[in-house]
């Protein structure tokens, strides 16, 4: 049964400290960046969280220190630059368990917790001292070949931001938008799925959507929560209906380098309503 | 630098790394490193029309008159790109000819950020991974293009003992020795073959494995590069000089290939 909710009640509820979730998105598109701030303004801790490409998302989690184990093959901010507080997370801090993974490495290892396989085999991962930092990724001999066993992933909870969901809780996205698989491949693995979406539809509007030829994203059998959050994955990249922010993300980048100035962003555009404005 | 030529030393790069594709090959680039999406865009409008190219795994042989900065600010370019691609690819399509059932692609290409003699690169860590002194973004595809593409093209945009180390701090992808490779049963994938610089062209020994010169840009010396190299670099007794850029690479670069000269995010001074 899917539940409809408020972002703030829904938040509350689903996402308790500890809990695994994987992000839908990558590389400042698609990021389901207004839970990441009411995740911020709840002040919900010692999270685990798989993405597999970091950027403004796991920058702020970490700025507030809410990642206690992360999950990915790069974090930074694509084109701009490091991510200050993952690196001062790392060299600084200590405060956050970081396990590198390769993206290919990652993505099949989503695949497996979505086929419900313990483990799975690749080669791209061999020789590399990836596999030394984990007692979880082993070399392992089948039929003759070497490859590296990588575990599946199985994540408690998937966020995603999607275009739309009707009251039953179909969730819509362009299909053309190759995307997707940003969002479904970490949506698979994981026990539940909370999504937000730009715009709660009727039933009426979902089925016109259907019959001019798009297809659900994830049908509502596949969700269990969902919350409206118009330009919820500002300042990523929502296409085909809005684009990367990269002026926020630089100034974002600039504020990020002092606490003090951190700080103001948190005000102005995690627990203020400017965003609003700048929507 | 000892001598001024009429071009800077990132077009050298692109056009190095262009003149490395042959055509009717396969490739992928990621889309964070400029220069190689220029380079195979050059290539492609230039001695590689048939090149079947991944961009960074969305984009299937785009014809962008745009670069991927514009792309990702504004919303009508991403969907124009779309529209002059020949093709969109899925994440696991991308990923059916990195280990997958379809053929193997001829090449990819990185920016390591720490390269050694026998080529294997870290864009991992410096120092103790739990508790590093610098913690570089992450590898991302690098370590997994060393491992599925028959070849690999590294590019490095300042040649400096950084970024040539002996030995690197960290593994991220696994280098090019012959040995490793067929013992491990990676013959198919040569790891890195060519490592282009702003000083140089390096390549590896095809038996010891080991990094050597292959040609040196008319404005460096080979001091200069072995200087900037933290290991004895093998140095032919003849070196060669690479092929300075022609007009009409230059015309086609600054016009069509990269109009933006987004290579110059990627340029460093010296």
């Amino acid at each position: 049964m899917v539940v409809i909710g408020t972002i703030e009640n829904l938040v509350k509820k689903v996402i308790t400290p500890d809990i695994k979730i994987s992000f839908g998105g990558a590389a400042l598109f698609l990021k389901p960046m207004e839970v990441v701030r009411e995740i911020i303004r709840q002040e919900i801790k010692d999270l685990i969280i798989y993405t597999l490409i970091g950027d403004l998302d796991i920058d702020l989690l970490l700025g507030v220190k809410a990642i206690k184990e992360l999950h990915s093959s790069y974090v930074g901010l694509p084109m701009i630059g490091m991510a200050r507080h993952f690196r001062k997370a790392m060299e600084k801090e200590q405060s956050v368990d970081f396990y590198e993974w390769t993206e290919l490495s990652m993505v099949r290892a989503f695949q497996a917790g979505a086929m419900g396989t313990p483990a799975i085999m690749l080669r791209s991962l061999l020789g590399s001292d990836l596999v030394k930092l984990r007692e979880d990724f082993e070399e392992v001999t089948y039929r003759g070949m070497k490859y590296i066993q990588v575990p599946a992933i199985t994540p408690d909870l998937a966020i995603v931001h999607a275009y739309a969901a009707d009251q039953n809780g179909n969730v819509f996205y362009p299909k053309h938008h190759a995307l997707d698989e940003f969002s479904t491949l970490p949506a698979q693995c994981a026990k539940q799925l909370f999504v937000s979406v730009e715009r709660m539809i009727t039933n009426e509007e979902g089925r016109e959507l259907i019959q001019q030829g798009q297809s659900t994203m994830f049908s509502s059998i596949d969700v269990d929560f969902v919350v409206e959050a118009p330009k919820g994955a500002w300042p990523s990249g929502f296409p085909p209906f809005y684009a990367s922010d990269m002026g926020h993300i630089m100034t974002y980048s600039g504020m990020a380098n002092m606490p003090e100035t951190f700080d103001m962003y948190l005000r102005e555009y995690v627990f203020g309503k400017s965003q609003e404005a700048v929507q | 630098m000892s001598k001024s030529t009429d071009y800077e030393p990132i077009d050298l790069i692109v056009i190095s790394l262009a003149r490395e594709i042959n055509d009717s090959e396969s490739c992928y680039t990621g889309i964070a490193i400029p220069s190689a999406v220029v380079a195979v865009q050059l290539a492609r409008m230039t001695h590689a029309p048939n090149l079947q190219f991944f961009y960074g795994g969305y984009w299937i042989n785009p014809d962008l008159d745009v670069d991927l900065f514009t792309i990702m600010t504004d919303t009508e370019a991403f969907v124009e790109s779309i529209s002059k691609a020949q093709g969109f690819s899925h994440l696991v399509q991308l990923y059916q000819y990195w280990e997958g059932p379809k053929h193997t692609l001829s090449f990819g290409i990185i920016r390591p950020a720490q390269i050694d003699q026998f080529g294997n690169i870290n864009n991992s860590v410096i120092g103790d991974p739990h508790h590093p002194k610098f913690r570089f973004p992450g590898g991302a595809a690098a370590g997994d293009i060393i491992n599925t593409c028959s070849r690999v093209i590294a590019y490095v945009p300042r040649h400096d003992v950084r970024t040539f180390v002996p030995e690197v701090d960290f593994i991220t992808g696994r280098g090019s020795s012959p040995k490793w490779r067929k013992d491990v049963g990676l013959t198919d994938y040569q790891g890195i073959k060519t490592v282009v610089t702003d000083l140089a062209i390096l390549e590896f020994h095809p038996s010891s494995g080991k990094m050597c010169v292959r040609s040196i840009h008319e404005f460096s010396t080979i001091d200069e590069v072995q200087e900037n190299t933290g290991f004895d670099l093998e140095i032919p007794k003849d070196i060669p000089t690479t092929r300075a850029p022609t007009k009409e690479e230059l015309d086609i670069l600054q016009s069509k290939a990269d109009p933006l000269s987004i290579r110059n995010f990627d340029s460093r001074n010296r």
